[in-house]
Parts: C-alpha cells; sequence; structure tokens
C-alpha cells in the first residue's frame, strides 16, 4: 500500500508552508518567521522543523532552490501552495462555523 | 583531575527518557557526552550545568548516518548542538533554557518513532525465532537422542540453565523495547510529547542484572569448554568396582555362571546431565583395561565377556524415549566409548520380547549373530534401563532374575541419582 499523501496540516506544518508560500527561506529563518508571526506561540523545534521539511520534500510541497555552504533554502512548489490554500480554506469554514453557531460575544 | 572518563551504559539506549535523564545528570556534574558506545560512552569534562537538556531524535530512515554538517549547524542555530549517533539515535544537547525543545509536535514525533517500532517487533520476531529453534534444538536432542546426551559428560553439569537464561533475557529485552516503543507511540498520538525525564534507577538495576545473566553465561561457557576439554584428555580411564564409593549397577558374570574365571569388573559414570539422569558404562571380562583404546585391543581375545549400560532417567517419559532409541538402533557390536559406534552400528533390529518376565516392566533379547558371540539384552523396569551384552555360556533369558533384583534394589534406595 503507497503512502497516502497528506490530507490536512498540523500546526507546525501550516506554518512552515506559510513562510514559504512567498519566498525563499532557510530553515532558521523559517523558525524565526514562525516565532514572530505566532507572537511566541508557537515554536518549532529544529527536529519537528526538520522532520517537516523532509516530510514537504518527499510530497513535493516544497524544493530546495539554493545551497550555500551548509546552508539549504527552500520554496513552496504549486501543489504545495494549493494545500496550504485548501487548508487556510478549511480553517476557515471551521471558525466560520464555530463563529455561527456560538455568537461573536461567546468567543 | 580527569578530562575524560568511560561509563558503562546503565541502561537500554531506548529507554528514552531514561537515557536523556542520565545524560543530563550527568551534565549537571560537569561531564558531556562524546561518544555512546554500546556497552559504556565517553564523556569530556566541562562545566557543570544543571540546565542541560539532552535529547534522543530517532532516525527517520534505516541507513542514516551522522547528521550532515548543513544539519548540524541549523541545529545548532536553534541552540541544539550535535553529541554522537549510536543507532537508532542522534544525540543533542542544549544549554540554551530559552532555546525550543527538539521536538514540538507530537503527531511528527510519533511518526518518527514508527521505524523504531517497527525495528523493535523485528527483534522480537528474531528473537522468537532464535529462543524457539534452541528450544526445539535441545528438545529434539532429548526426544532422538536422550542416550547420546546422557552419555555426553564433555559438558559441565548445569550448563544449560546459563544458556537457556541468557536466551530469556534477551526475549525480555526485546519485548520491554517493544513495550517501550508501543506506550511512547500511543502517548504521542493523543497529542503528549515524550516525557524528558524519568527516573533511572529500577532502570539501572535491571540492566545490571542483563549483564550479569550475560557475564554469567560467558564464564559458564568458558569453563565448560575447559570442563569439556579436560575430560578429553583424561581418556575417561575405567575404575574397578571395589573402589567405587556409590554401588556400581551390574550383574556379574559370576552371578550369571557360577563356573566362570574370575574377571576384573570397572567401570565409568557419567553424571554431567543432571537434568536427564545419570547413567554406567561396567566392563567386565578376565581383562582390567586402564581405558577403551586398551580395550578396544582386549576384547577380541577375551574369553569371556560381560558389557553393561545401565541408565536412569529424571522421568519416565525420558526412559520411554531412551529405550525406543535402544531398540532402533541395536548394536550388536561390543560397546565403544565414542557414542559416535551407536550411529554406525545401525542395524536391522531382531530383538525379541520375552514374554511376562518378572519384577521387569519389559524385556527383549537376541542371541548371538552369526559373526559374533554377544547375546544382547535390553531390560527395563520403571526409570532404569540396562543393556547388556554378554559373551559366555549363560543364557541371559533363563538368567533375567539377578537383573530384575538390581533394579529393585537400586530402585528402592533411589541409588545412582544425580547428586
Amino acid at each position: 500500500m503507497g503512502k497516502e499523501p497528506l490530507k490536512t496540516l498540523t500546526e507546525g506544518m501550516y506554518y512552515v508552508l506559510l513562510s514559504l508560500y512567498r519566498g525563499e527561506r532557510c530553515g532558521t529563518e523559517i523558525a524565526a518567521f514562525v516565532r514572530e508571526a505566532t507572537a511566541g506561540r508557537t515554536a518549532l523545534g529544529p527536529g519537528t522543523l526538520y522532520t517537516i521539511l523532509g516530510k514537504f520534500l518527499e510530497e513535493g510541497l516544497i524544493r530546495e532552490t539554493a545551497v550555500e555552504g551548509r546552508r539549504r533554502t527552500y520554496a513552496a512548489t504549486e501543489e504545495g501552495r494549493a494545500l496550504f490554500l485548501r487548508e487556510l480554506g478549511r480553517l476557515r469554514r471551521c471558525v466560520a462555523d464555530g463563529v455561527k453557531e456560538l455568537g461573536e460575544e461567546d468567543i | 583531575m580527569k578530562d575524560h572518563i568511560r561509563k558503562i551504559n546503565p541502561m537500554d539506549l531506548c529507554d528514552v527518557s531514561a537515557v536523556q535523564a542520565w545524560l543530563e545528570d550527568l551534565a549537571a556534574e560537569g561531564w558531556y557526552l562524546r561518544r555512546y558506545g554500546p556497552i559504556r560512552s565517553e564523556f569530556q569534562r566541562g562545566e557543570p550545568n544543571r540546565a542541560v537538556r539532552c535529547r534522543l531524535e530517532p532516525f527517520r530512515k534505516k541507513d542514516e548516518a551522522e547528521p550532515d554538517a548543513e544539519r548540524k549547524a541549523a541545529y545548532r542555530e536553534l541552540g541544539w548542538q550535535y553529541a554522537a549517533t549510536r543507532r537508532p539515535f542522534h544525540i543533542w544537547q542544549c544549554s540554551d533554557p530559552e532555546a525550543p525543545e527538539l521536538e514540538t509536535d507530537p503527531v511528527l514525533q510519533e511518526e518518527t518513532y514508527r521505524y523504531l517500532l517497527r525495528r523493535s517487533r523485528r527483534e522480537i520476531l528474531l528473537n522468537l525465532v532464535l529462543l524457539s529453534a534452541l528450544v526445539l534444538f535441545y528438545i529434539g536432542g532429548v526426544v532422538l537422542n536422550p542416550i547420546g546426551i546422557i552419555e555426553n559428560d564433555s559438558y559441565m553439569p548445569w550448563a544449560e540453565i546459563p544458556l537457556f537464561a541468557i536466551i530469556l533475557v534477551a526475549l525480555l529485552v526485546a519485548v520491554q523495547r517493544d513495550v517501550t516503543a508501543v506506550r511512547l507511540s500511543r502517548s504521542l498520538k493523543t497529542g503528549k510529547l515524550l516525557p524528558d525525564r524519568r527516573p533511572y534507577r529500577s532502570a539501572r538495576w535491571k540492566n545490571t542484572v542483563y549483564w550479569g545473566i550475560y557475564v554469567l553465561f560467558l564464564v559458564s561457557q568458558l569453563l565448560s569448554c575447559l570442563y569439556g576439554l579436560s575430560r578429553a584428555a583424561s581418556g575417561r580411564p575405567f575404575v574397578p568396582v571395589d573402589q567405587w564409593e556409590d554401588p556400581v549397577p551390574y550383574v556379574s558374570m559370576a552371578e550369571l555362571d557360577p563356573a566362570a574365571e574370575p574377571a576384573t569388573a570397572s567401570a565409568i559414570d557419567f553424571r554431567g546431565r543432571p537434568l536427564l539422569g545419570t547413567a554406567w558404562w561396567i566392563h567386565e571380562s578376565e581383562y582390567y583395561p586402564t581405558d577403551v583404546e586398551e580395550w578396544d585391543r582386549q576384547k577380541a581375545d577375551a574369553a569371556a565377556s560381560l558389557q553393561t549400560r545401565y541408565y536412569r532417567f529424571r522421568s519416565s517419559f525420558l526412559a520411554d524415549l531412551a529405550e525406543k532409541q535402544l531398540l532402533r538402533r541395536r548394536d550388536r557390536q561390543p560397546f565403544r566409548l565414542l557414542p559416535d559406534d551407536w550411529e554406525q552400528a545401525l542395524r536391522e533390529p531382531h530383538l525379541n520380547a520375552l514374554p511376562a518376565p518378572p519384577d521387569l516392566d519389559r524385556a527383549w533379547w537376541a542371541p548371538p549373530p552369526p559373526d559374533g558371540r554377544y547375546q544382547s539384552l535390553i531390560i527395563r523396569r520403571g526409570r532404569q534401563i540396562m543393556a547388556v551384552w554378554y559373551a559366555g555360556p549363560a543364557d541371559l533369558r533363563e538368567n533375567l532374575a539377578p537383573f530384575a533384583a538390581l533394579l529393585e534394589e537400586f530402585r528402592q534406595q533411589g541409588l545412582s541419582d544425580p547428586p
């Protein structure tokens, strides 16, 4: 049985794809972006980060764009961007359903 | 003051939280990991630091090597220094309390531990196969050749116990690894990251016991080899019957034929397999051989000769197996010390069952072959079996009473049991 492609993203995966959506970044820049974008709420450990990058490379969601000495930079592929947009849409629907059910005042 | 020390690894590497706790405790004392060996690890002196975190990161692939320079540099920028690799883990250290944990996503961490789970399952399967093969081999040997095994005195008594103990320990370690891996996997699937530390005193004691059993096994195997060599070198001399402290289970030629010429009876015993039973070989003729080679030269010239093999097994089941073996591989030649001769003397059996022998469970007899002088007799009483070859005027079929009386005497006194 072959591996199933990613269907949903964990929080760490989501922010890594977000960081690579518009441009290239290396591993430490990705970790810094995630920390800033979430105001420290989400921290990416190096083990988790490199697991995500390895997974995304296998799935063809990102590609290596440059290798300069010991630094590798990555960028999202079309498939990666498409998956990100699908996930963003899914999360929007989840939020909208929650707001509709609970009302803005209760959140 | 030393700059480097070596310490024996106190627990199994797959007990991740315990290993991490141990490494952190050593770092708090100022010893930092440099190399994690299969048995012991090397540490280098540094500044004691209680804030150091040590983490084991599983291989993502089977043939993973040491992390490349790019990965080490990237981890370093995020606060983690590479320490060592010991299949199937990379070991990282971090002295910055502000740095994020090595793994921050339990779902992804669970995926990385799947390889470990598959590996532990393969180990269990391999150990089970090995254990089953050894048990089957041992049982097969006992079932198919109880006589040969009980007469193999070049093996140290009780030597089987360390062998089975070490196999059992290997299986227990593999099962423990699997249980640990399954617990880790289940915990990660519920969204909990692995505990960073756990007390390791019990793991340390368990590992010490396992190593103790392993060392005991190695020592027992070495002693067993030396014991076997010493027994082989001695040539196992026959000892005159009257020099034995224990009663020797045999019927003399004089009891079979009062007119028999004076003869010398000598014997050797086999007590190296106390789990199975004991055996005796008794030789009686006008010659007294000092060893088997000399007896081989003399036996053809002896006017009368009585060769006896006596077996007393731990259970009736083992005696049943031995009885079948004796009947299956009847040896019409005068016996030799080397058990291989049993294999070489495979002939079509022509033993005749004797009807209702008194005070015996069963008895078989065969006349001398056309080209030989020896009658054959095999008798059974409970857990005792005697096989007799006799070259002389008496008919063994008419002389079962002394054999029956001997077996009854030994049965009542519980003699020839292993110490």
